[in-house]
């Protein structure tokens, strides 16, 4: 601390020391507060998503539709884009048989996806799809898929997965094109928090 | 040995140090006083300054031609625009705002020191070992290639394994621990520690801008540091932790909420000080108090919480719903109000007044000039459907330029020039201070606005190479740049210079106009700013013509 002749009594003054630390400790209050609502904001953030995203998370779904009493709009056709990406982690080639179907909204249709496994190890990989524009999301509805499990390559292994889907009659009517893009994670450093989020 | 003649704070506390080198040193080194530790922060900041202006040089030079110039390798290119941008941010602007706070606000208050002297000090020297952990992949060669943002899956330790990003992060955590401690001290010394008739309205409009920010580090910047450390978990243990990875239940989304969540307000933090510089400095040199003082203070309050309902607007393209981003967009442009108040409040103050063009003045009436052209393509990127097109090109880089280069670092050149006969009890070379200012002014447009027009033309922004049609505005761009870092030169050169050599200043230095307590006691202050508490006479800020009594100070005694 440092000293001079002039030094100011009240630099040492019990109740200006007493109102610092009131304010310090506030600010510290807020510091933490902010720090913890930093962590906080992993679970708001899945709640807020899960609550205003239309169709929900593509890495919860794993449950078929059911294809009943679906109305067929033979009025509009709609055409459907296919994307299929690998991420780097997963050591696996990964297509599509059609770049694109056209369908009429309601209307079943098979498309087949082919993922090959070029390396000398067992790889477990899980897809995860995105669906453009997502409004379209609700209404996209799967009889089969292969995202809705992990898939497990063994080495060599070439496997054909067919994706039985439709889109519901009542997609709006300014929706023509639609793009999924379903992307392959390696499922092995996944699967502990997997288990826990989807219970 | 010589004996070290120097006056006021600046004199050696102890006998022995007046004649020993080493222990003045020490004095400084280790000195609780706030005075000694802003200039300690200004002088850290300024070595940072010209560290990240040699990186925007290298930048810039790489850029002058189309196809490889400097660097073979793109990858050390690459590093380059997140480390200048670090530096610049982190390590030049806001450590040397804080550097201005420190010196000036204990004294504007009426206040001996800050209320944790000491706390003070750490903050200090928290800083030269958090840039050199920062920049430490500069000595071991493993550079992070991912920008000052660093989203992942970008900087993940897939795409980004390299050491130097795990130091790169932990070096962001220090700062940000360290500004916060200069925040937390801020607030104590101003809310408690205000002399006698100092009530909060009465503040110099310099402490209010420093309350605000000081705020806005509180409730930001732990946000940031939570960020980071997500960041590195994910990064130290894959596999474990999944906050951002997309395989795990992740999103990379969420980075960008918690990143921009701090660093929109991050850009109020690098501004709002600089607000409260040209407010003493366009009254000072005016010879008029500064137009509506109150609406002033609340205006900059009103910026400080919009500025954190705004962060989405840097994720327009992030495919966040449309009903999200419109509102953002709203929000943005909203900003553009308290914004508009404060140009035309400085304005208002000139209007009338009787001006005085030295360099301080210069700098402040180009930064609101320029300024103001920073804030219009503020608000075009604010706009959802020219923001697409416009993101990440360099319509960015011009945008965020004029308002940090011709907004931040303008307003800190005018409180430099204009606290410096405070500071030294020197007064700087005035030819070499307008040199200074022509050169910044002219090359500083020279740089960066034909980078409006090459953003729109397309031309991406942080890439190695581009296409040769830009070619030729990139060579003007990179010819302002280096003008413009090589003016910089002459600044701390003049400084330097005058330290030792200049003129002694006057305590009222600019023509006896300084209203502020600063004003009031010897150049430089001495150790613990006033020889027996203060107290300040309140004054009444009203709006009279100049032809009218009080309307210019030099009428009213």
């Amino acid at each position: 601390m440092t000293q001079s002749p002039g030094n100011q009594s009240h630099l040492h003054d019990d109740d200006l020391n007493a109102k610092n630390a009131r304010v310090g400790r506030l600010a510290i209050m807020v510091i933490v507060g902010m720090f913890l609502f930093g962590f906080a904001s992993i679970p708001l953030y899945r709640w807020v998503c899960a609550q205003s995203d239309p169709g929900g998370s593509s890495w919860f779904i794993g449950e078929p539709d059911v294809y009943e009493n679906v109305e067929i709009d033979d009025d509009r056709e709609i055409r459907i884009r296919f994307n299929t990406n690998v991420e780097r982690q997963l050591p696996w080639e990964f297509g599509v048989d059609d770049r694109y179907v056209d369908i009429n909204p309601g209307e079943q249709s098979t498309v087949t996806f082919t993922a090959s496994n070029p390396t000398s190890n067992d790889v477990t990989g899980k897809a995860v799809y995105d669906i453009s524009p997502p409004e379209a999301a609700p209404y996209f509805k799967k009889l089969e898929c292969f995202c809705f499990i992990e898939q497990t390559l063994i080495s060599g292994q070439e496997l054909d997965m067919p994706l039985v889907f439709w889109f519901e009659p009542e997609l709006p009517e300014h929706v023509t094109d639609i793009s999924l893009g379903y992307t392959f994670f390696n499922a092995e450093s996944s699967r502990a928090r997997a288990a826990v989020e989807v219970e | 040995m010589t004996e070290i003649k120097a006056k006021g704070y600046l004199s050696p506390l102890t006998e022995e140090a007046k004649t020993n080198k080493w222990l003045y040193l020490k004095e400084w080194l280790c000195t609780t006083d706030a005075k000694r530790i802003g200039v300690l922060y200004l002088a850290f900041s300024a070595v940072m300054g010209l560290f990240g202006g040699i990186l925007s040089i290298l930048i810039r030079i790489e850029l002058a031609h189309h196809g490889p110039v400097l660097f073979a390798d793109p990858s050390l290119y690459n590093a380059l625009p997140g480390f200048h941008a670090t530096a610049m941010i982190f390590f030049f602007i806001i450590p040397a705002f804080t550097g201005a706070g420190n010196f000036v606000v204990p004294i504007q208050i009426g206040a001996p020191d800050m209320a944790f002297p000491r706390l003070n000090l750490a903050a200090f020297w928290i800083l030269p070992p958090a840039a050199l952990v920062t920049f430490f992949g500069f000595f071991i060669n493993s550079l992070p290639e991912f920008g000052w943002t660093g989203y992942p899956p970008l900087s993940n330790n897939v795409y980004s394994g390299m050491l130097g990003a795990d130091f790169w992060v932990l070096g962001l955590v220090l700062v940000g621990v360290s500004s916060t401690m200069a925040a937390v001290n801020f607030l104590a010394t101003i809310f408690n520690m205000r002399c006698k008739g100092m009530k909060l309205f009465q503040l110099p409009l310099f402490t209010w801008s420093i309350i605000v920010t000081s705020f806005l580090i509180l409730a930001a910047t732990p946000v940031l540091t939570s960020a980071l450390l997500m960041l590195t978990f994910e990064r130290m243990f894959p596999g474990v932790f999944h906050f951002f990875n997309p395989a795990g239940g992740g999103d990379p989304v969420l980075y960008q909420h918690l990143f921009w969540f701090y660093s929109h307000p991050a850009v109020y933090i690098m501004i709002l000080p600089g607000f409260g510089i040209i407010s003493s400095v366009v009254q000072t040199f005016s010879r008029k108090h500064i137009f509506g003082y109150v609406l002033m203070a609340w205006s900059m309050m009103a910026i400080a919480v919009l500025g954190f309902v705004v962060w989405a607007h840097h994720m327009y393209t992030t495919g966040i719903a449309l009903e999200v981003r419109v509102g953002f967009m709203f929000l943005t442009m909203l900003i553009a109000v308290p914004t508009g108040i404060k140009i035309f409040s400085w304005m208002a103050t000139m209007w009338g007044g009787s001006l005085k063009f030295d360099t301080p003045m210069l700098f402040a009436i180009g930064f609101i000039a320029m300024f103001t052209l920073g804030g219009l393509s503020g608000v075009v990127l604010a706009s959802v459907s020219v923001d697409i097109q416009l993101h990440d090109t360099y319509y960015v880089v011009a945008h965020i330029h004029y308002v940090l280069v011709a907004g931040s670092m303008l307003t800190l050149f005018a409180g430099l020039y204009y606290w410096y006969p405070k500071v030294s009890g020197k007064m700087y070379n005035e030819f070499w201070g307008r040199v200074h200012f022509w050169l910044t002014a002219i090359f500083l447009n020279v740089t960066f606005f034909l980078q409006h027009w090459m953003g729109v033309a397309g031309m991406p922004r942080r890439y190695y190479d581009y296409d040769p049609q830009f070619e030729w505005a990139n060579m003007i761009s990179s010819g302002g740049a280096v003008v413009l870092f090589l003016a910089q030169l002459i600044f701390v050169a003049n400084l330097v210079w005058s330290w030792k050599y200049g003129e002694d200043a006057e305590d009222n230095h600019w023509y006896g106009d300084g209203i502020h307590l600063e004003w009031m006691v010897p150049s430089p202050p001495d150790h613990h700013n006033f020889p027996e508490p203060p107290e300040w006479k309140p004054i009444i800020r009203q709006h009279v013509s100049a032809d009218q009594p009080g309307g210019l100070w030099h009428r009213q005694q």
